[in-house]
């Protein structure tokens, strides 16, 4: 993380369109909020927020995980300019950090939430394998709107399944 | 639905006789209480101590009660209620000691809950989690008018084998009009 990727964050974060999957926290977030927020985050064990950079340098978002039990389970989640959107940044940066809990991690299941509100994130999620597993009815509010959360996941078979890959590290 | 035909049930603060209760029945199975003492392993004994200081921890969250369960001065169970992440769909948790279960008080329960959700509280939706293979407890939300709404994979291992968790909810129109039916 380079000290100016704080401002494009804190615009992320106070963008109702890129900042949250359900909750509307007030556009308030300054490039120092921003910086504590991943400090923290980064000292967690077992969790990061990375910074997605094109390789020509340019910064279009960032991508967070948290594992809940360590190697069982992680949950990720991903925020990028919309200026960005469309162009396949957003897949190949979860690819990576997927090949990364799956393979170097060796969790068992990955884990994700959205809302119904963004029908194109659940789209993108799908895209990837996840399922949706659990839909909680008019659970948030969303852009004037009552929708629903959904919660998705992705099982270690099913990653190695849909990637043609050998699993030589299977758990339970 | 009931409305208390079991003698209404209190919700008191857990008091440090209660935690002494607790402590003992966490020590039996200490599953039961993984989910309210957030303890990973779940397996996990704590002491007096640690399940102290876990309830403090809790209590002090905004919006959040951690309770004892009464019926007259007999401690039958604790439960959790918090809209701390969102009072529009607030989390809630119980459970009602073994030997005092098939006696209407998980129903009277439920129905103050869900009364402190949608008439004392801002709520609209209210979700509940029980373990996959735990029929009983899918049945008892059923019956109190929760909707199932899916199952999170992998959520703990019980000898050897993944276990999933299952997720109900209801909203407020739906316990409306279920408690509206119930009076009359």
């Amino acid at each position: 993380m380079k000290e100016e990727d704080y401002a494009y964050f804190a615009d992320l974060k106070n963008n109702f369109y890129t900042q949250a999957w359900s909750q509307r926290l007030p556009p308030n977030f300054t490039p120092e909020k921003m910086r504590k927020r991943f400090q923290e985050a980064n000292d967690r064990p077992n969790s990061a927020i990375l910074a997605i950079e094109t390789l020509d340098g340019t910064l279009v978002g960032n991508i967070n995980y948290s594992e809940g039990s360590p190697r069982w389970d992680a949950t990720f989640g991903i925020a990028m300019g919309k200026e960005h959107w469309g162009r396949g940044l957003g897949e190949e940066a979860q690819e990576l950090v997927l090949e990364f809990l799956f393979v170097e991690r060796g969790v068992q299941i990955v884990r994700l939430w959205t809302q119904a509100g963004f029908p194109w994130a659940q789209k993108a999620a799908e895209k990837l394998g996840f399922r949706p597993m659990v839909r909680f009815r008019e659970n948030t509010i969303i852009d004037g709107r009552v929708v629903d959360s959904i919660y998705m996941d992705m099982l270690r078979e099913e990653y190695y399944t849909r990637r043609n890959l050998k699993d030589s590290v299977k758990g339970p | 639905m009931y409305r208390y035909q079991s003698s209404k049930p209190s919700l008191r603060p857990v008091e440090d006789a209660d935690i002494s209760e607790i402590a003992r029945r966490h020590s039996e199975d200490p599953r039961s209480l993984s989910e309210l003492m957030d303890n990973k392993p779940a397996w996990s004994p704590l002491t007096v101590a640690q399940i102290k200081e876990k309830i403090a921890e809790e209590q002090k969250k905004p919006h959040t009660s951690l309770f004892a369960i009464y019926s007259g001065e007999t401690f039958i169970g604790m439960g959790y209620w918090s809209a701390n992440w969102d009072t529009w769909s607030p989390w809630s948790w119980f459970i009602i000691w073994p030997e005092h279960r098939r006696k209407g008080h998980g129903t009277a329960v439920a129905e103050l809950l869900l009364d402190k959700t949608f008439m004392e509280n801002p709520g609209h939706a209210i979700c509940a989690a029980v373990p996959g293979s735990d029929m009983a407890a899918q049945a008892f939300l059923r019956k109190q008018g929760f909707k199932s709404a899916g199952r999170m994979r992998r959520t703990h291992l019980v000898e050897g084998a993944f276990q999933d968790t299952e997720f109900f909810d209801i909203l407020k129109p739906e316990y409306l009009k279920r408690r509206k039916g119930a009076e009359h």
